[in-house]
This record gives structure tokens, C-alpha cells and sequence, in this order.
């Protein structure tokens, strides 16, 4: 038997039959028994009575079958929906109110939706951004103020050290100034350690991000852009990539230009210019002594709380060693990324998201007292 | 006039497995057969006899074809699919199994527990 006939074979097994084809059928058993009965003495008359009564009309067999084998309730729904649109087509006026009055609630509910997803559900292009941690220095006189840390090499060498880490990445930002044109123009430009590419897991969107070997030794000057920097700064050149950038009178290639969801850092300031870290010693006056503020990736299945136990002793050290970076009493707290957006804008989208939902209820109930309204109205 | 059996749930499914198992049959047919087998005893209602056909050849148990019977009448002929087989046999052993036991609790007198 070839594929075909299979797949033919399979389809008739599990299609349903046609009206005509079920009709048919019981027309020949009803034959059938009706001669049947004739033999046992039945006059055909009788015989004819009995088998319609013992058996149903043929007509109406095909809603049995379907019934038999669950398919009435697609009959059903067929039959409420062409009701419904009937229904609709008849009064126009009365269609196009309820229709108007549901699609601006169900519309504004969604928009209002997709920017909550957006904001607080999925803010982040970056790779497992849900394990990604902010590690904030709590001061126990003053809670509700989170401070960030920054941390000498060999900190950051020893903190990378700890098995609840799966990826460290240090950071840090400078106010450059872009020469060698007519006008200096103000640009932020942040320091990456050179496991930023994998660490954020998000591709660029042209040429390359920052990647170990320019990293390594004394650095390479090169940079990668942000997306809206290079809108503003070069239109949206793709032949941008390759060329050379001067900051501070320095001069970097362009190797690359990050996609527009790419704006780290999200919360303190979204950096203009990404140049690997080793670079920040040379060009920075006078020269940064603590130049590693870290973001954390936990492994998976820690919980920040885990963390936070297990890396309390490493930042314990850290904090007699430069204790210039730590009030006096504190406690670390690992934060989703996401923390600082849902304390800024959380409480506003939620209240915009219940006022929208509001109007959705109200144009579920002024649906159905047109309903009511309709009902009551004399013919 | 014999006395009839009534049927229990599910029984009508599987006499009609076995009745086309024995080769294949229209619909009528499998009923005058499952009747004749059973010595005249069982009386099957058409109505649900022809729904429980429906049902079997939905689930792929049973497959109908097109034919001529045997007074030249073009009939639906049913035949036992591979599953089918399956589903019989193990609808054979589960039925044995509990009339057996429901005999042997029937069957005990009360000095022999």
C-alpha cells in the first residue's frame, strides 16, 4: 500500500461521514429488516410501519450519527452563531453601539496590558533576566534607601569565585565628550567586562558586542553603540560599523551597534557608547580606583535568598577593605533588575490597568442593559 | 417466547466487536447475528444498536466499506480493524475476569464462609 492510500485510509477512519453517506446506510438496513419482517409474516404495510418506528427516519439519521460521535456541539455553536449574526444584521444601529462600547474597553484594556507586559512582566531583552540580580547595600538606618556598590579587581576576581554565581559582570560609567568634529557633543559612556556579550545573551544588531579579547591586556579601543545613540548621532548609518569614533581625543573603532531592546544599564542611565572595562584606567582623570559595579547572574535554581547568605561573607571582607563604600550597619540584598522599575512605575501602571478594566465592566454592562432595553421595547 | 436479556453498560460495544469478528458484516446483519448467537435471547433495540456502530468505527475499531449483500443490495459492510482486535481481546479478558468473580460471591452459601 503506498503513503497515499494510508493517509487516505486514516483520514476516512477519523473524518466524519456525510450526510448522504449515513442516510444511505440505514435506507439499506431499513430495507433489510423491513424484508426480514415480511418473512416472519408481516404484511410489507406492517412491515414498513415497524421498521420506521423500530429504526427513525433516514432524513434526520445524520444528527444521530453526529450526536454518536460528538459532533453536536459544533452543530450547536454553528446554529447560536448564525443566530447571532442574523440577529446583529437586523438592527444595525443597536449592533454597531454594543460592538463600539465592547471593542473600547476589550482595546484599552489590551494596550494597557501590553504595556504592563513590556514594563513589569518582560521589560528585559536580556537571557534569563528573571536570575539576573542587582546586589544592593541595605543601611539599616535607612532602609528604603538601597545603595549600590563598587568594587576594586581583586574584589570582583574573588566575588566571581562563588559557586552561586554563574556569571559576573562588572560595569561602570563615565561622562565622555565626543572631539575631532566642530561641536563636542556630552555622551555617557559605560565600561563592560568582556563577558558582557555572553553574560546579556543578546546579540547585536550590526557587527559585534564587546567580547574577551578586547578585554584583555590593556584593552582595545573599541566601542559598541546604543541603538539610540546611533539614530541620533549618525541617522541610522549601517556603514557606520568599521569606522573610528573620537572621545575624549581618543580614537575608537566601531565594531558594533547593540539592537533597540538593548539599553543597559536600564536604571541608573542607559549608556550612549559601550568600551570594554580595561580601558577605564587610562582614559578616566584622575584614575578610578573601585571601577567594577557588579550585576550578578545566579545559577539556576538559587534563590536570592541563598545568595544573599552565601555572599554576605565575601562583601563582609569587602567592606573592612574599602569601608568608605558601606555605612556603618547593613545588610545585602539581592534585587531583581526589575525591583527599581516596579517601585517607580508599578503602582501607576496598576492603577491605570484597574481604571481601563473598569471601563471594560462598564462596557460589558451597558451591553447587556441595551439587551435589556431591547427586550422591553415594544415590538 | 424465550425470556430477553437486558444489557449492561458497554456489553452492546463489545457483542458487536465480536460479531464482526467473525467476519464482515452490514449493520443489520451483525444484529440478526449477535441475535442468532445468542439463541434468540437477546433483544437489542435498533435505535441504539446503529449509534453504538456509529460510535465504534469514530473510535477506529471498526471500519465500513461500501458493498453488495447477498440479495444484490448495496450495503455497508463493517470489518475489524487492527485496534480494534486489540480492544476486544482485552475487553474479552476484563469481561471474563469479572463475571467470574461476581459468580463466585454469588455462589457461596452462608455455612461456607
Amino acid at each position: 500500500m503506498s503513503f497515499l492510500d494510508a493517509m487516505r485510509k486514516l483520514w476516512r477512519r477519523v473524518a466524519p461521514r456525510n450526510h448522504s453517506d449515513v442516510e444511505e446506510e440505514l435506507r439499506s438496513n431499513l430495507e433489510a429488516y423491513q424484508e426480514d419482517l415480511i418473512h416472519r409474516g408481516l404484511t410489507a404495510e406492517e412491515a414498513q410501519r415497524k421498521a420506521r418506528i423500530d429504526l427513525g427516519q433516514p432524513a434526520t439519521q445524520n444528527e444521530t450519527y453526529r450526536a454518536a460521535v460528538g459532533l453536536r456541539i459544533f452543530d450547536e455553536l454553528g446554529g447560536d452563531l448564525r443566530y447571532g449574526l442574523r440577529a446583529l444584521g437586523r438592527n444595525p444601529g443597536f449592533a454597531a453601539v454594543a460592538v463600539l462600547s465592547l471593542a473600547l474597553g476589550i482595546g484599552a484594556t489590551t494596550a494597557m496590558f501590553s504595556l504592563i507586559y513590556a514594563v513589569l512582566l518582560h521589560p528585559f531583552p536580556y537571557a534569563d533576566a528573571d536570575r539576573i540580580m542587582n546586589p544592593a547595600i541595605i543601611d539599616d538606618q535607612h532602609p528604603d534607601e538601597p545603595r549600590w556598590f563598587a568594587m576594586t579587581r581583586p574584589q570582583f576576581e574573588t566575588l566571581r569565585q562563588s559557586p552561586v554565581i554563574q556569571s559576573l559582570l562588572g560595569f561602570a560609567e563615565a561622562n565622555m565628550e565626543i572631539t575631532g568634529g566642530a561641536i563636542p557633543e556630552d555622551v555617557l559612556g559605560t565600561y563592560l567586562t568582556g563577558n558582557a556579550e555572553s553574560f546579556f545573551g543578546v546579540p547585536a544588531l550590526l557587527g559585534r558586542g564587546i567580547e574577551p579579547f578586547d578585554d584583555q591586556g590593556p584593552g582595545q579601543h573599541v566601542a559598541v553603540l546604543n541603538y539610540k545613540f546611533w539614530q541620533r548621532h549618525f541617522a541610522g548609518d549601517p556603514h557606520v560599523v568599521g569606522r573610528t569614533i573620537e572621545l575624549d581625543h581618543v580614537p575608537y573603532t566601531i565594531v558594533g551597534i547593540m539592537p533597540r531592546t538593548f539599553a543597559f544599564n536600564d536604571t541608573t542611565g542607559v549608556g550612549d557608547i559601550y568600551l570594554p572595562r580595561s580601558l577605564l584606567r587610562d582614559t578616566v582623570n584622575p584614575p578610578v580606583t573601585s571601577p567594577y559595579v557588579p550585576w550578578i547572574k545566579l545559577r539556576p535554581h538559587v534563590t536570592p535568598a541563598a545568595a544573599d547568605a552565601a555572599l554576605t561573607s565575601f562583601v563582609s571582607v569587602f567592606a573592612k577593605q574599602t569601608p568608605g563604600h558601606f555605612p556603618e550597619r547593613w545588610h545585602l540584598q539581592l534585587q531583581p533588575i526589575i525591583v527599581p522599575f516596579q517601585q517607580n512605575t508599578g503602582r501607576t501602571l496598576m492603577l491605570l490597568f484597574a481604571g481601563v478594566l473598569l471601563l471594560l465592566i462598564i462596557g460589558c454592562a451597558n451591553c447587556s442593559i441595551l439587551l435589556l432595553a431591547r427586550g422591553r421595547a415594544p415590538a | 417466547m424465550t425470556k430477553s436479556v437486558e444489557l449492561p453498560q458497554g456489553a452492546l460495544e463489545m457483542l458487536i466487536l465480536k460479531g464482526v469478528s467473525l467476519g464482515p458484516l452490514h449493520g443489520y446483519g451483525i444484529l440478526l447475528r449477535i441475535q442468532q448467537i445468542s439463541g434468540e435471547r437477546l433483544e437489542i433495540l435498533q435505535g441504539s444498536f446503529y449509534t453504538a456502530i456509529y460510535r465504534l468505527e469514530h473510535r477506529g475499531w471498526i471500519e465500513g466499506e461500501w458493498g453488495e449483500s447477498e440479495n444484490n443490495r448495496r450495503a455497508r459492510f463493517y470489518s475489524l480493524t487492527r485496534s480494534g482486535q486489540r480492544q476486544l481481546k482485552s475487553e474479552t479478558a476484563k469481561w471474563t475476569n469479572m463475571a467470574a468473580v461476581v459468580a463466585s460471591i454469588l455462589d457461596k452459601n452462608s455455612d461456607e464462609l
